[in-house]
């Protein structure tokens, strides 16, 4: 829990480039700061690229767009419903 | 299993209204999701199912496990040999279904998608979760002043920031959670900052932090959410990032922020323990989004977002 809590607290000083605690919107972050912060963050967030292979999967959104599909294209339809839209959040 | 998809028509869908709707496409889904993994009782039918097109049901499972989910595309393919073409094909009787929630979205309007997962050491990396944010075309003009000129600053509308606040930055790592109302959030702000002007093109930064903290007290009133206890819980972030507004369009083609922050509590929904309620680390990545079938996905509290232009398809 500290840990997280140090990172946290390292990424938000990164963020503003003054420390935690202060008002950011008073601040006006350089460029290259600003840079920093978003993509050391955005790495810290996001999926990499083993984890989104799952997106190369060609879903339809809806039960109704795959039943016209399997339909038109004499082809078993795969569903997979969850509570929450897979491709949103579950 | 990218590969063994390729065998089928692949889609997917919200199970709830599927479940319980009384509607053609939700009794169509009953009927053939009654005889799989959970049979015909009460409860959820969230999972993998192969069927025909006129609704036969052919397999079906619901776990985490790729081979299991791979046994059930095998034992689908096996039964569907045994179809014919009557099964295979839509009665000619099909309606269409009804109205969903993406109708309401307009096709000019703005798609964030958001990922979010804790952060940290130690923190549980199998887990995150993304959501979809909708901006009418006139909202997201709220990112920034009417007449934007280099060196301006921006206090960006209050709409988006509550939008953001009470639905997006939540903690739903684990699984949907409950949205924070109109009074839990105090103290948001985000600005941008118009950092430079050249023809068409206006760039900007953008900062800000936000606050959302409930005792519990449910003050959304009756709807799906409504829990049936008290969850105290607050979220707390910091943003940053940056974008580009087309003035003739009247468009964005860059929008991305970074939220980082500190999650406490805990609700009914989003799968955490109770020796898991934080303080913690938590992050969000927001960015834009073209708009296509598989990007007009209703954000999670879309039936409660305050949106007047969102029609309510039940």
């Amino acid at each position: 829990m500290v840990d997280r809590i140090r990172l946290a607290c390292a990424l938000l000083c990164a963020l503003f480039a003054a420390g935690c605690g202060t008002e950011p919107a008073a601040q006006t972050p350089s460029a290259d700061a600003d840079t920093l912060a978003y993509e050391s963050a955005r790495a810290e967030v996001m999926p990499d690229e083993a984890e989104r292979r799952w997106e190369e999967i060609e879903f339809l959104p809806s039960y109704a767009a795959g039943l016209k599909a399997a339909s038109d294209e004499q082809k078993p339809l795969m569903l997979w419903v969850m509570n929450g839209h897979p491709l949103g959040c579950t | 299993m990218i590969a063994a998809t390729r065998d089928f028509v692949c889609a997917v869908d919200e199970v709830w209204r599927l479940q319980r709707g009384t509607d053609a496409e939700s009794k169509h889904f009953q009927q053939m999701a009654n005889q799989g993994h959970y049979g015909g009782g009460g409860g959820t039918r969230q999972g993998i199912y192969v069927l025909t097109a006129d609704g036969t049901f052919l397999a079906s499972s619901n776990h985490l496990s790729a081979d299991k989910a791979l046994s059930t595309f095998a034992a689908g393919l096996e039964a569907w040999k045994r179809t014919t073409k009557a099964q295979r094909t839509l009665p000619a009787d099909w309606t269409l279904p009804r109205k969903r929630w993406e109708d309401s979205l307009p096709p000019d309007a703005l798609i964030l998608r958001s990922w979010n997962a804790d952060l940290g050491e130690g923190a549980q990396r199998e887990r995150l979760n993304r959501d979809h944010v909708w901006f009418t075309r006139e909202e997201a003009r709220g990112w920034l002043p009417a007449k934007p000129a280099q060196g301006d600053e921006h206090v960006v509308s209050q709409g988006i920031t509550e939008r953001l606040a009470r639905f997006h930055l939540v903690d739903n790592v684990r699984g949907q959670t409950l949205p924070f109302a109109p009074q839990d959030v105090t103290g948001s702000r985000i600005v941008t900052h118009v950092t430079a002007v050249r023809d068409d093109e206006v760039a900007f930064t953008i900062h800000g932090e936000t606050r959302a903290k409930t005792d519990g007290t449910w003050l959304m009133g009756d709807n799906d959410w409504k829990p049936t206890e008290k969850f105290p819980r607050a979220v707390t972030t910091r943003i940053v990032g940056r974008g580009t507004f087309l003035r003739n369009k009247g468009t964005f083609s860059r929008l991305e922020f970074v939220a980082v922050g500190e999650r406490t509590g805990r609700t009914n929904l989003n799968g955490r323990p109770k020796g898991d309620v934080g303080p913690a680390a938590i992050g969000w990545v927001f960015e834009l989004v073209p708009q296509k079938p598989t990007t007009r996905i209703a954000p999670a509290f879309v039936d409660v977002y305050d949106a007047a232009w969102i029609v309510d398809p039940r």
